[in-house]
């Protein structure tokens, strides 16, 4: 059985995605079992993480969000390259600059490519209120197109899997989504396929209908 | 859209809206730039990496867990990975920057952009703060380990140290870090 002392000195390594390979299976064997070493691993893998931080931020060049457009290609509504989930490759200049004249014929109607931003009314948030009483986080509808709702919770409900279900004026409640809660907070967005201007409620439910949290767009 | 949660532009991206990717573009692109830029030290390759790092994102954003860490940290990861990807397959193509180097820039430039989340800026500051106040040994062995992806064996080899000091030299530098961070989070 490997000591924790031993395994704690390489978690620095495993923190950071470089311990050989012939070590990583056996320090994982170990954070496996120990409750300990594995609290180590996480707080030092959110330090690895933040240390990539301190790089100082640089400004690409222009063509940049228009290579990214044409890269992720898939052809879902206008503005969009064509489709594909096609793998992503290393663009060459030349590349870049045919991915550049081919959204900016796709991306009509005067959208600066990644900058121009839709007027704030737009969005619509709403506080996700808990039946027990209390805010428990929010909820956000985007008007679109495309429309998407986002739901995210911060405290006070139970760890599980909740229904995401949508209401409109006139309508049947919807279900689109789940959202998983751990240690209290949990979060999921997807795009909408209801009229977002009718939407009135976003709630919460346990598997078997009870409502546990709601926001109200009203 | 300033003010929309990191996660909620990472929604709107993946579903597809376009001024949310828009938006999403511009509060990470420098960031994510930034960071490809400082470790393969080639502008052209560097946006190849970021570009791919935004595709990947996209691809993989309906998978994005907060509980692994916030859509700032994961997108830098992606990027990292696929710089390190680059840097060992052409190794001996790229010049490798000289570490001296790379430690100050981590260290001295002030990490600001004005697109950034307020958050994010003010993490960017402190773990800058707390990487210049980490011992010079072990501060030296964490940026070879995360932005050059040098394991403790190559680090003692380039070093001339014993691996057990390598080890010790990335845990240690790692661990100051983090303390630094909480000690910062502390003050008011």
């Amino acid at each position: 059985m490997t000591s924790c002392d031993e395994i704690e000195v390489e978690l620095g390594e495993l923190a950071l995605d470089v311990l050989p390979d012939d070590r990583r299976s056996a320090v994982l064997d170990h954070v496996g079992v120990c409750l300990g070493c594995r609290a180590l691993l996480l707080e030092l893998s959110a330090t690895a993480d933040a240390v990539l931080l301190a790089c100082p931020p640089a400004e690409p060049s222009p063509e940049f969000d228009a290579a990214v457009l044409a890269g992720i290609g898939s052809g879902r509504g206008p503005g969009w390259p064509p489709v594909g989930s096609r793998a992503p490759r290393r663009r060459s200049r030349r590349s870049i600059v045919a991915a550049v004249v081919a959204a900016a014929a796709l991306v009509a109607g005067g959208l600066a490519v990644g900058v121009r931003l839709r007027d704030p009314d737009d969005l619509r948030t709403a506080s996700l209120v808990s039946t027990t009483g209390g805010g428990i986080g929010d909820a956000v509808a985007y008007a679109g197109p495309p429309a998407w709702v986002f739901m995210r919770v911060d405290r006070a409900l139970p760890d599980g899997t909740y229904r995401c279900v949508v209401t409109t004026d006139g309508g049947p409640p919807l279900e689109v989504g789940s959202l998983v809660v751990v240690a209290g907070q949990g979060s999921w967005g997807q795009r909408l396929a209801a009229d977002p201007a009718r939407l009135r409620t976003a709630r919460l439910e346990t598997g078997d209908g009870t409502v546990v949290a709601a926001a109200s767009f009203r | 859209m300033v003010g929309i949660p990191d996660e909620a532009l990472l929604a709107g991206f993946v579903s597809g809206d376009r001024d949310a990717t828009g938006a999403f573009l511009q509060r990470f692109r420098n960031r994510v730039y930034g960071l490809a830029l400082a470790m393969l030290h080639d502008p052209a390759l560097a946006e190849d990496v970021a570009q791919e790092a935004f595709v990947r994102a996209w691809k993989h954003g309906p998978s994005y867990d907060r509980r692994l860490g916030t859509v700032s940290n994961w997108l830098l990861r992606i990027t990292r990975n696929l710089a390190l990807d680059r840097l060992r397959r052409r190794r001996k193509e790229i010049e490798i920057i000289d570490p001296d180097i790379l430690e100050s820039l981590v260290t001295s430039t002030p990490p600001s952009a004005v697109e950034d989340a307020a958050i994010t800026s003010d993490m960017a500051a402190a773990v800058t703060a707390a990487l210049a106040q980490v011992p010079p040994e072990q501060r030296r062995a964490l940026v070879l380990a995360a932005y050059y992806g040098r394991t403790a064996e190559e680090i003692s080899r380039s070093e001339g140290i014993p691996l057990g000091t390598a080890k010790t030299r990335i845990l240690l530098g790692l661990r100051k870090v983090r303390a630094l961070l909480d000690a910062a989070e502390e003050r008011p």
